[in-house]
């Protein structure tokens, strides 16, 4: 099975670090994000990735290179950094590289998320596609509310919302449905769920962060060197 | 009540925006800045005295709005070096000498009633009202049904209220005996402890924080068509050479001026809200899903009585508004 790595991110947020470096290659506890993607996909059994890279995509490839030093076939899809595509279209631009159910990860997550598991969860649900989730972490304060007033604030709390958590397994049917240039989350997810061909697998329990701003950066290293996250 | 905008710190994640300005001098369209529109609230609000709570490059700030903008009478208290917003309250409190106080982050672009929470704050029994404002999502959320998933919505707003950055204070409030950094951290998780702390809240407005350069775009997208307005704000959806499409919001108890057009022919279609239409002899009232003609020349003001969005399908000509009169200070 193949996995698709979204790589293509301007890391705007990220700044300076992203001047000249492409988000999944900004190091966290030593290492690229990416090459923490990678390593947990080896682990569980997914040998073959195609990285879709933009802009400084030729930093990656020059990183991962044909993938043999993670035991690993790495291929690549460019898109042109000045006519960003999306989530969605850089997935359909590379299309003829997709051999049959597959994955897809955003390339700013740090996470130990059980692969094998929602693969072998999608392959008995007959879904064409399957998000992992996990309940949602509060990125700000909760205000509870009490008649007319506030009760109290809740720092940062997790809430009972299932959230996308940035990797998917999918059919190939699903490829009909994105668009050249556009969104997997706002123009291709939607419509899947509305015929009922979506599933989720809950995944709350797990090591997760995006990596998105300095913040971001700054507490997944601090888990590191605390030991919090291991593949 | 007097205005306080806290606009002090570094814009650390606004970089490299906020390398030669500071966060409130970022441009959310040409030639106007958050604190313009800050301002520009304050003063539509009936405010007519704003004390600035600056530090990272306050001279830039001073040299923007010297002692009156828009109509309000401006002064400041500049931090030297950084000691977190409860400190620059207190600074702020001292100048204010005991009068009550509208405080705003210096981050939030937001279309909130300020004149409405004024009030709700006046009525309520409370030291200190906070307006709080639903949550967005930052994720895409996943709604389950029995074994798959009924729907996928990409960042919606949630069931969860969090600090929307516009605080009423008494003037009499125990702000000094507070001790720490910041007023998330000291003052309001206390006064709600002792259950002194209100809230205002008003839902389905304009609300964003410029704490990162995305929220920056996402603002800056906003602004593309959009005009603030004393009474709220207009947008310019559609204007070609054979018809012009306009949406107009206005506020819960604000109205436009009073004016006529005397070419352009108009129909307003309700999207939401209730209020009326002024006309020199009769009023039409308005509801949810109205509409309401208006031929040339005849003069009216649209007048909310609660939170209005309209849309206006007209001939195509922009600049064709006779003012007759004019309901607020600023314009």
């Amino acid at each position: 099975m193949k996995a698709f790595i979204l790589c293509g991110g301007r890391g705007e947020r990220l700044k300076p670090l992203t001047d000249c470096l492409p988000k999944p290659m900004v190091k966290v506890g030593g290492k690229p994000i990416l090459e923490y993607q990678l390593e947990l996909l080896s682990k569980h059994g997914i040998d073959e990735a195609v990285l879709l890279v933009g802009w400084c995509g030729e930093a990656i490839e020059d990183y991962f290179g044909d993938g043999k030093r993670l035991g690993m076939r790495v291929e690549y899809s460019y898109e042109d950094p000045e006519n960003r595509l999306g989530t969605a279209g850089p997935i359909k631009a590379a299309q003829d590289k997709v051999d049959g159910t597959f994955i897809v990860m955003n390339g700013d997550i740090v996470s130990n998320a059980n692969v094998a598991g929602i693969v072998a969860f999608h392959v008995g649900m007959e879904c064409w596609g399957t998000i992992n989730m996990i309940n949602m972490p509060s990125p700000y304060g909760i205000i509870d509310l009490d008649g007319n007033k506030i009760l109290q604030f809740r720092e940062k709390p997790v809430l009972p919302y299932k959230m996308n958590a940035g990797l998917y397994v999918l059919e190939p049917e699903v490829i009909d449905f994105m668009p050249d240039v556009g969104s997997i989350e706002t123009d291709v997810f939607p419509k899947i769920a509305a015929i009922g061909k979506l599933c989720g697998y809950d995944s709350t329990g797990i090591y997760w962060s995006d990596v998105g701003t300095h913040k971001d950066l700054e507490r997944v290293n601090k888990d590191i060197l605390a030991g919090k996250f291991k593949l | 009540m007097i205005g306080m905008i806290l606009c002090g710190g570094s814009g650390k994640r606004l970089k490299p925006y906020t390398d030669n300005t500071p966060t409130p001098l970022i441009e959310i369209k040409d030639n106007c800045t958050i604190l313009d529109k800050q301002i520009f609230d304050f003063a539509s609000a009936g405010i007519n005295e704003a004390i600035l709570l600056t530090g990272y490059k306050s001279d830039m700030i001073e040299a923007r709005y010297g002692k009156e903008y828009k109509g309000v009478r401006i002064s400041y208290h500049v931090e030297d070096r950084p000691l977190g917003t409860l400190n620059a309250l207190k600074a702020g409190m001292e100048l204010a000498k005991g009068q009550d106080v509208v405080v705003r982050n210096g981050d939030v672009v937001a279309d909130v009633n300020v004149r409405k929470m004024m009030l709700k704050h006046t009525n309520n029994p409370y030291p200190v009202t906070m307006y709080v404002t639903r949550m967005r999502s930052p994720y895409g959320i996943v709604e389950l049904g029995d074994d798959k998933v009924r729907s996928y919505k990409e960042k919606p707003q949630l069931d969860y209220y969090i600090n929307g950055g516009i605080y009423c204070i008494n003037g009499d409030a125990p702000i000094s005996q507070f001790e720490g950094g910041s007023l998330e951290h000291t003052l309001f998780p206390r006064m709600a402890e002792i259950n002194r702390l209100g809230y205002y809240m008003e839902d389905g407005v304009f609300w964003a924080t410029v704490d990162t350069v995305r929220d920056l775009e996402e603002v800056r997208k906003e602004y593309r068509n959009k005009t603030d307005k004393p009474w709220g704000y207009e947008k310019v959806l559609i204007s070609t050479d054979k018809y012009l499409t306009k949406e107009l919001f206005i506020r819960a108890g604000y109205q436009t001026s009073f004016h006529k057009h005397p070419r352009k022919d108009e129909t307003m279609y309700i999207i939401e809200g209730v209020g009326y239409i002024e006309f020199e002899d009769h009023k039409e009232h308005f509801g949810k899903n109205d509409t309401v003609r208006i031929e040339p020349n005849v003069p009216h003001t649209i007048v909310a009585t609660e939170n209005t969005i309209l849309h206006e399908v007209s001939t195509p000509f922009l600049e064709d508004t006779v003012r007759i009169r004019d309901y607020y200070n600023v314009r």
